[in-house]
C-alpha cells in the first residue's frame, strides 16, 4: 500500500514510469533524484501520509557522520532488520537510499502515530 | 494625427492599464494593515485574486479597507501565532512586514537586538519555509518581498533595519534560485521615496513626486503576475535613480 502510494509520488515528482520503481530501486543512483526533488518528495509524503517527516532521517542524510552499524540503527530506527549491514557494505558505491528505506520510514512514522 | 477627443480617450486610465494574468487565485499579504498593504489588497482583489492580509494590531483597518479581504492574525515575533497563516496554501505572497527600530548599532540593548533579528529574520524564514513547501505541492508560486533602497546606501541608525532586510533578501533570492525548477520564483523590490508607512519619514526632495501606496500596489500587481516570473532571484531598486542625490547631500539633513 505504502509502496504503491509512493510510486504515484515518484511519477509526479520525477516524471517517470511508476512500473520502473521497486523496493530495491536506488532513489539517487537509479532515479537521478536531485536535492530539490527530494524536497518535493518530502512535501508530498507529509501531505499524503499526514506525517511530519524529518527529511534528515527519511533520506538517510549525514549517514557518514553516523557510520557504524550500531550508530546507523540508533539514528535510523525505521530501517528493516539487517539493512544497516547492507548499508555499510554499500557505502562506497554512492548514495545508498533505496525506495524500501522510504517505505520503512513512512510505515514506522504511521505506526508511531497510532 | 490624433484628434483631441481620441487623444484624451487614450490617456484615460482604463486604456493604459496593463492586462496582467494570474494563474493562481490566493494571495497572502504580510503586513496587510500598512498603507501599501491596504492599497495592494484593493488592487489585487480588484484583479480577481482572493486576498488574505495578515495583521498584528490593526484588524479593524483591514476590515474597513477597500476590497474583499480576509484578515489573518500574525505576530511575526511569535511562531505560535503562525497557525492562522499556515492553515491556507497560497499561490502568491507579498511580504511587507517589518518591525521598526532606528538606533545606532552600539547603543541597542542586547535583548532588543535578539528580538529584532529573531522576529524579522529567523521567524520569517520559518514562515517562508512553510509557505514555500505548500507552493511546492502545486509546483507554482510567486513571492514579492518589499525591501528598501536603504540597502544601497544606508543612513546612520539604520544598521539593524538594513542588515535584517539584507538577510531576508538573501533568503528570498535563494528560494527563487532553489525552487525555480519547480515553478516557484521570487523578486525583491528596493523601494525609496514611497509616500506611505515608514517611508514617509525619508522623503527628501525626490526628482519625481513620491510614489503613492496605490502606485506601488500597481507595481506589486505586475511583479506578482505570471508575465513577470522570469524576473527571479534578484533585487530591483525603485528609487527614481536618486542615490546620487542622496550621496551628494549626505549628512546635510542629519
Amino acid at each position: 500500500m505504502t509502496l504503491e502510494k509512493l510510486k504515484v509520488i515518484f511519477e509526479e515528482v520525477l516524471d517517470i514510469d511508476p512500473a520502473t520503481v521497486g523496493e530495491e530501486t536506488y532513489v539517487i543512483r537509479d532515479l537521478n533524484a536531485e536535492s530539490i526533488d527530494l524536497l518535493e518528495l518530502a512535501v508530498h509524503v507529509n501531505e499524503r501520509f499526514r506525517i511530519a517527516a524529518d527529511d534528515q532521517v527519511m533520506f538517510l542524510r549525514q549517514l557518514r557522520a553516523h557510520s557504524g552499524e550500531a550508530r546507523i540503527r540508533s539514528r535510523y530506527p525505521h530501517l528493516r532488520e539487517g539493512r544497516e549491514k547492507e548499508i555499510m557494505r554499500d557505502l562506497e558505491g554512492g548514495p545508498v537510499l533505496k525506495v524500501s528505506d522510504l517505505v520503512d520510514y513512512i510505515d514506522h512514522s504511521l505506526a508511531a502515530r497510532l | 494625427m490624433l484628434d483631441g477627443e481620441r487623444r484624451n480617450n487614450l490617456c484615460q486610465r482604463e486604456d493604459l492599464e496593463m492586462s496582467l494574468k494570474y494563474k493562481g487565485e490566493k494571495v497572502l499579504i504580510l503586513g496587510g494593515s500598512s498603507d501599501i498593504g491596504l492599497a495592494a489588497a484593493k488592487e489585487l482583489s480588484g484583479r480577481g485574486l482572493k486576498v488574505f492580509s495578515s495583521y498584528y494590531s490593526n484588524k479593524a483597518k483591514i476590515k474597513a479597507g477597500p476590497g474583499k479581504v480576509k484578515p489573518v492574525y500574525l505576530d511575526l515575533g511569535d511562531v505560535r501565532t503562525f497557525s492562522g497563516v499556515k492553515a491556507e496554501s497560497y499561490d502568491y505572497l507579498v511580504d511587507l512586514a517589518h518591525t521598526d527600530r532606528e538606533s545606532l548599532v552600539s547603543s541597542a540593548a542586547d535583548g532588543e537586538i535578539d528580538d529584532y533579528f529573531r522576529t524579522n529574520v529567523i521567524n520569517r524564514t520559518i514562515l517562508l519555509k512553510e509557505i514555500s513547501r505548500k507552493m511546492l505541492l502545486r509546483r507554482s508560486g510567486r513571492m514579492v518581498y518589499v525591501s528598501s533602497a536603504a540597502l544601497n546606501l544606508p543612513s546612520e541608525g539604520q544598521g539593524f533595519y538594513v542588515s535584517s532586510k539584507s538577510a531576508v533578501e538573501g533568503i528570498y533570492r535563494q528560494l527563487g534560485l532553489e525552487l525555480v525548477k519547480k515553478g516557484i520564483t521570487t523578486v525583491c523590490l528596493r523601494y525609496s521615496f514611497l509616500d506611505g508607512g515608514r517611508g514617509k519619514r525619508f522623503l527628501q526632495k525626490p526628482y519625481l513626486p513620491p510614489l503613492t501606496p496605490e502606485e506601488a500596489a500597481g507595481q506589486l500587481a505586475y511583479f506578482l503576475s505570471d508575465g513577470s516570473r522570469s524576473i527571479n532571484a534578484t533585487s530591483i531598486t525603485i528609487d527614481q535613480g536618486v542615490p546620487s542625490y542622496k550621496r551628494k547631500n549626505r549628512g546635510r539633513s542629519q
